[in-house]
């Protein structure tokens, strides 16, 4: 099946945009990563099973793009990640900690912290989207658990 | 609260800025993947590989590919020989004594983001569709293949000049900027401020 891209951005460019930043820590680099998954998008072969499976394309892609993003040798202009931040209206002052938090964490940690935490996705989902093993997934949500803890302190339970 | 609420508020509020859109009509990417392209210059003025000549040689010394290619420097044509590494998808370009003029590599990405170095044919390829500014004597030229233009009174008032360059079948699109700064696309004239920026921005 194919979705139309103009619906699959409508739906979903804020959660591509949220997962590359996550990576990139920077807007325009994760605007370029949104911008670069739905032209792959048009351009695929691919077949798709459901709505779920373009969803998981949609997030692999944008996190290849954003590992790329960051060791490119060259990048364009960018608004430093505290100007960005500071421009953020936050509902709550907990919710700056919290993501200021996330993006401290390693690279490794911060993009399986935000696929389990903000996509809902399994362990098991993670490890087949990141060709991760799982207990490469599951280490590094214990480690990034950890560090947050450690940051947030009663900011962050020690529910999962 | 549980963490993955906190979490998904938190992270609701990173929106994209006001200005972006996403671009659904940009259709045109090439086949086999898009290329990210990385260049550094050993030196202001020493612009730009116009032409791959000559045979092609594997040169265990060197351990890379080797040919003799045409390079502009400072405003003149002149040998260089361009060395390629495709396990890393490099290349170094040197001159007749040796020295290093330029330097650089690229990956294609493909579909799924995933890297591959570039292929010494693809190096040579984006070298050669290379484009770029000199200035001589207080005139602005615009370097392509062999050609030299005087761009220097084109911009009319503007900050900005727009030309295509044809040769053979292909067709590439270039933005100029007052200061030098060029970009170029096979697609559509890059904008200025949304896809390069000058110095000045």
């Amino acid at each position: 099946m194919r979705l139309s891209a103009e619906y699959l951005v409508e739906k979903y460019q804020e959660n591509i945009f949220r997962a590359a930043f996550s990576i990139c820590r920077n807007r325009e680099d994760a605007e370029d990563v949104v911008q670069n998954t739905f032209l792959q998008y048009l351009h695929t072969k691919q077949e798709f099973d459901s709505e779920e499976h373009i969803r998981a394309w949609l997030l692999r892609t944008a996190v290849n793009q954003s590992k790329n993003m960051v060791k490119a040798f060259w990048r364009r202009n960018r608004t430093s990640l505290e100007e960005y931040m500071a421009e953020v209206p936050f509902r709550e002052p907990q919710d700056r900690s919290l993501v200021e938090a996330v993006l401290a964490l390693p690279e490794s940690c911060r993009i399986v912290i935000h696929l389990y935490y903000y996509e809902g996705y399994s362990v098991s989902e993670i490890s087949r989207m990141l060709d991760l093993s799982q207990t490469a997934v599951k280490n590094r949500l214990l480690r990034g658990r950890k560090q947050l803890k450690q940051t947030l302190k009663e900011g962050w339970t020690d529910d999962e | 609260m549980t963490n993955r609420e906190n979490y998904q508020r938190a992270f609701s509020s990173l929106h994209t800025s006001e200005s972006f859109s996403c671009r659904l009509e940009e259709t045109k990417m090439a086949k086999s993947g898009s290329i990210s392209w990385r260049k550094a210059l050993a030196a202001a003025g020493i612009l730009l590989a116009v032409m791959a000549g000559g045979s092609t040689a594997y040169a265990a010394n060197v351990g890379g590919i080797q040919r003799t290619i045409q390079i502009w420097l400072h405003g003149d044509q002149t040998e260089a020989v361009l060395t390629v590494d495709e396990t890393a998808g490099t290349y170094t370009i040197n001159d007749k004594d040796g020295s290093m003029i330029e330097g650089g590599g690229g990956v294609v990405i493909d579909a799924d983001g995933k890297e591959r170095p570039l292929t010494a044919e693809e190096i040579a390829q984006e070298l050669a569709n290379d484009v770029a500014t000199d200035t001589i004597d207080g005139r602005m030229y615009l370097l392509y293949h062999s050609q030299k233009f005087d761009i220097t009174d084109k911009f009319a008032g503007s900050d900005y000049y727009y030309v295509t360059l044809k040769d053979g079948d292909s067709t590439l699109y270039v933005t100029v900027s007052k200061d030098g700064a060029v970009a170029s696309s096979p697609d559509r004239y890059p904008q200025p401020g949304k896809d390069f920026f000058n110095d000045a921005e």
